[in-house]
């Protein structure tokens, strides 16, 4: 307990109050377990990436289905990896924040509930973006289509079946939206539970010379 | 890193003397490292390590239990791979995203009371001479929009034609004579309407109202012509669906602007007589033939090469007008075409007549021929089995599909109910889905029965469904038939309306003939699996049961589809897939009759097949590469080959080959070559049909099957039309490119797929 008051006492202390030159002084405290983010952030990027490529494969433009299933999750994971990686510590930062004195049971659940949140949203922006670039596609490939179709009404023909299209996209990012955030709260609760809980470990006490 | 202790520091310096007791506390909270779960007994295990092993147990738990659970169902539709997981969840996106929604068909509640309907053949037309364009070789002489014969018989050292004139007519079908119970999809009684929406309460037994079709001379299935090799034959269509003299309600399908095409399904046949959407646009810019235009399809029943081991025996005639095939097919637009020949088999001449109908001849197959006096000829005990499955409307069904939007049937005001439609056929295009009807029918009728004598027949099967693959094996039943609904059934369980809940197989099946005509050796067989498009010739013996017991008269078989398949995706349960053991859906109902003189015989060996070419593995390297592929567009799923939609003005690139190239899909005039066609992924099954000749698998899966064919597809020793390609198969063909120069296509013949881009333009160039 000395050692603790000395600790506290020596980092807040007025000026006067400083270690003797070549003393070495144990700084302890706590950071963010990269296990737990690390795990976290992998294993909710895999599973939302497996719903985001799976969704390709039913609205997906030919052009993007071009490749093998598998590779297209590698490539996708690859790239979203460092979103992911910043939501996860972004979700347990805040949880610090937040709640960071408040009981264990607490602190999880906000940890998992902010995870999955912000882990959803980076993973609903990418389903997004690439709904966007497969719609861009799609539209270039119906027009080359649709070419001798009659436009009879407000919107048939060519401006009909780019409406379906956009619909679809539409439905499937949000379907994948409430599909990510439910997968990522059962995974991001298995994960914390793999990690016995932990969200923060202590420092390795290191020697800081004054 | 992170560094916590500034948090705490702040705030320890911001409370005074009380940070330590609260840094205490916070330590206390943070690092529950000496939370101890006491067991029982009395093992002492840490909170975390608890925690950590119950995670990792119920992971392994999950993971063994899904797979468990899973992977059959995986292997079984070729997904057993990390692609095809991914490939089965695209499957369960593409039915939540895409709505393609059928009705359930009233219950038909009196089956196999109907006659199965025998097509007589169509007599050739004899004032064919006054017409205003008379048949002829010269140009503009082919059809409306111009054109000539490549080909004309005396060219050949053929005669004329004969002559016929079959005319596209709006008309009406019956399927069924007996009343019907309207039925929910739960299996219940239903409500039903009329033409003027009134209502019927649910339990009303009805008759069905007639559906309309689109027929070959106004009938469903159409005419059946009897050819011959060696005698060609020319068919003037000539498309009358601009008038409706009935007024009937034409319905939300079939081609909106009323053309048809006409293809005969595999003749070798010159591409203006072909009746493909590549040709057609090509040379004249039309999807079809409009009302009141004709064409001239000549036939000119001679084999490819004039070879005549290329030879085949069973084509069917239907429509093939660009995005509408399936539509016009399912409407109505079917006409039969067995081809004999009556020419004597080569080195065998004392044999006589190789397959003329005459059983005392040549092969020997059953049938008795008569000549009849207008031209045609009949065979006795020779006879063919249309099989077609339909759905007929429910009135409370949303009509919805891509069509809706592109302004071709605005009276159906679509999406829409349909109740003045009750118990008529019921068609939208699903791509994903497949249509697949859930009233099977043969030549037209719903539960048929026929009365054989007992003797052999030659049963000529043919699948002219849109989608559906069938099984077929012949059982017999002491207790009969008993309705789906009223055995407990629902949903999709319901189709095909009536299960045999005590079947045993009575017979085999000795199969003589495939696609490309006759086998080399007969193949018995306890079943056998018939895709769309596909002809099966069957030689039955009603003589006597399986294990030897003769036949009695009276005795009752019936034909029984045995392959579940509620989508028209692919198989739920079959032979090859694992049979539902209560899924025996009668079809046909057979009765035994008198005895009959039978002088027919099944031959150990027939016409024999063509050789390959000694060198045919050095065209391996340089292969044509085709392989399936989806993707979504227009708020559907879309098939495409080598990632393109059928472009009718152009063939399609191959896909890069072992020799690094990328050739256009042409082939000269007289070659032959391997063409490689690869099932892109899994949870789809495709017949691939190629027009103009017939093939010859040689490679499955990596596996050189030229010589022995692999479990499983006894059939690629036949030479054959349609390649029945299953999730992720790789299939490589050989064929020639012989006698004709010009466009053809390529295409799958689940016609929901065909119309939805899965289809490409290849060409013979000279």
């Amino acid at each position: 307990m000395s050692a603790v008051a000395l600790d506290l006492a020596g980092h807040g202390a007025p000026a006067e109050v400083v270690a003797p030159v070549a003393t070495t002084r144990r700084r302890r405290g706590w950071r963010l377990s990269r296990l737990t983010v690390g795990g976290l952030a992998g294993v909710l990027l895999a599973a939302d990436m497996f719903w985001i490529t799976s969704l390709h494969g039913a609205v997906g433009a030919i052009g993007r289905l071009q490749t093998e299933p598998v590779e297209r999750w590698l490539r996708g994971s690859l790239m979203s990896l460092p979103f992911y990686v910043l939501a996860v510590w972004a979700a347990l930062r805040l949880t610090q924040r937040l709640v960071g004195r408040r009981r264990e049971l607490v602190r999880l659940s906000t940890a998992l509930i902010l995870t999955a949140i912000l882990t959803t949203i980076v993973g609903t922006g990418h389903a997004a973006v690439t709904a966007y670039v497969d719609y861009q596609w799609q539209a270039d490939h119906l027009e080359q289509v649709h070419t001798d179709h009659e436009l009879i009404g407000a919107c048939v023909g060519l401006c009909w079946a780019k409406q379906e299209t956009l619909n679809a996209h539409m439905k499937g990012v949000s379907y994948a939206a409430v599909l990510m955030v439910v997968t990522n709260l059962i995974l991001g609760a298995w994960v914390l539970a793999l990690r016995g809980g932990r969200l923060w470990q202590r420092r390795t006490p290191r020697p800081v010379t004054a | 890193m992170i560094d916590v202790t500034d948090t705490i520091d702040r705030d320890t310096t911001e409370r005074g003397t009380e940070p330590v007791a609260a840094e205490l506390a916070d330590r206390a909270r943070v690092d529950h490292d000496d939370d101890l779960e006491t067991m029982p007994s009395g093992i002492v295990i840490p909170r975390r390590r608890f925690l950590q092993l119950g995670a990792a147990a119920a992971g392994v738990a999950v993971a063994a239990g899904a797979t468990d659970i899973m992977l059959p169902d995986l292997r079984r539709k070729g997904f057993a791979s990390a692609g095809g997981v991914l490939d089965q969840a695209s499957i369960v996106w593409a039915d939540s995203i895409y709505t393609e929604v059928y009705p359930t068909s009233p219950l038909i509640m009196s089956p196999f009371r109907d006659e199965l309907p025998i097509p007589q053949p169509l007599a050739p037309c004899t004032d064919w001479d006054q017409w205003a364009v008379q048949p002829g070789p010269g140009l503009d002489q082919q059809s409306s929009y111009g054109g000539h014969h490549q080909i004309w018989p005396s060219m050949i050292g053929g005669p004329d034609p004969i002559i016929y004139n079959i005319k596209l007519q709006v008309s009406t079908h019956a399927f069924t004579t007996s009343k019907v119970l309207p039925i929910t999809k739960g299996g219940k009684p239903a409500v039903s309407y009329d033409e003027k929406k009134r209502v019927y309460k649910a339990g009303t037994q009805r008759y069905l109202p007639k559906s309309t079709i689109y027929g070959f001379n106004g009938t469903f299935p159409g005419p059946m012509i009897n050819a011959e090799y060696g005698k060609p034959v020319l068919i003037r269509f000539e498309n009358e669906l601009h008038l409706n003299p009935q007024n009937l309600d034409r319905q939300d399908f079939g081609a909106p602007d009323w053309t048809y095409l006409t293809h005969l399904h595999n003749a070798h046949t010159a591409p203006e007589s072909d009746g493909n959407p590549f040709y057609t646009m090509r040379q004249s810019g039309h999807h079809g033939y409009d009302p009141e235009t004709w064409c001239d399809n000549l036939y000119l029943n001679w084999p490819a090469g004039g070879d005549w081991r290329e030879k085949q025996s069973f084509f069917w005639f239907h429509d093939h007008r660009m995005d509408h095939t399936g539509a016009n097919v399912y409407k109505g637009m079917v006409g039969l075409y067995p081809i004999y020949d009556p020419q004597p088999i080569p080195g065998e001449e004392s044999r006589g007549r190789a397959d003329a109908g005459n059983e005392l001849e040549g092969y020997r197959l059953p049938g008795v021929r008569t000549d009849n006096a207008d031209g045609s000829f009949s065979v006795k005990y020779d006879v063919p089995l249309a099989f077609y499955d339909c759905r007929l409307d429910d009135g409370v069904t949303t009509h919805h599909d891509m069509h809706d939007g592109m302004g071709e049937y605005p009276a159906a005001n679509n999406p829409n109910t349909h109740p003045e439609w009750w118990g008529k056929t019921f068609f939208k295009h699903f791509p994903n889905k497949g249509f697949v009807g859930d009233i099977f029918t043969v030549n037209g009728t719903a539960f048929p029965v026929m009365e054989v004598k007992r003797r052999k027949y030659r049963f000529r099967f043919l699948d002219a469904s849109v989608a559906r693959i069938y099984e077929f094996k012949m059982m017999s039943s002491t207790k009969g038939p008993k309705s789906a609904m009223s055995l407990g059934y629902s949903g999709d369980e319901l189709q095909g309306q009536y299960r045999l809940t005590d079947a045993q197989q009575c017979m085999r099946f000795t199969e003589v003939a495939a696609d490309g005509g006759l086998l080399q050796f007969p193949i018995v067989r306890d079943s056998f699996e018939l895709w769309p498009g596909k002809r099966r010739e069957m030689v039955l013996d009603f003589t006597q049961y399986m294990d030897g017991t003769p036949t009695t008269k009276g005795d009752v078989i019936y034909i029984c589809n045995v392959m579940k398949m509620t989508n028209g995706r692919m198989w739920n349960t079959s032979t090859r897939a694992g049979l539902d053991p209560r899924y025996v859906v009668p079809v046909m109902k057979i009765v035994i009759g008198d005895w009959a003189e039978d002088n027919s015989e099944v031959l150990p060996e027939q016409r024999p097949l063509p050789p390959l070419p000694s060198d045919w593995r050095s065209l391996m390297d340089n292969r044509m590469v085709f392989e399936v592929h989806r993707g979504g567009a227009g708020g559907e799923l879309e098939w495409l080959i080598n990632g393109e939609a059928f472009d009718p003005t152009r063939p399609v690139t191959s896909l890069k080959n072992p020799a690094g190239n990328t050739p256009l899909a042409q082939q000269k005039l007289n070659s032959y070559n391997l063409w490689e066609i690869r099932n892109g992924g899994g949870g789809w099954v495709h017949p691939m049909h190629i027009h103009q000749e017939e093939h010859r698998v040689v490679m499955r899966d990596g596996v050189d099957c030229s010589s022995n064919a692999l479990p499983g597809h006894p059939d690629d020793m036949a030479r054959e039309d349609l390649i029945a390609l299953d999730p992720g198969e790789d299939v490589i063909i050989f064929r020639h490119f012989r006698d004709f120069v010009g466009p053809y296509v390529a295409h799958c013949h689940n016609l929901a797929h065909e119309d939805h881009a899965m289809m490409f333009g290849w060409e013979i160039i000279p």
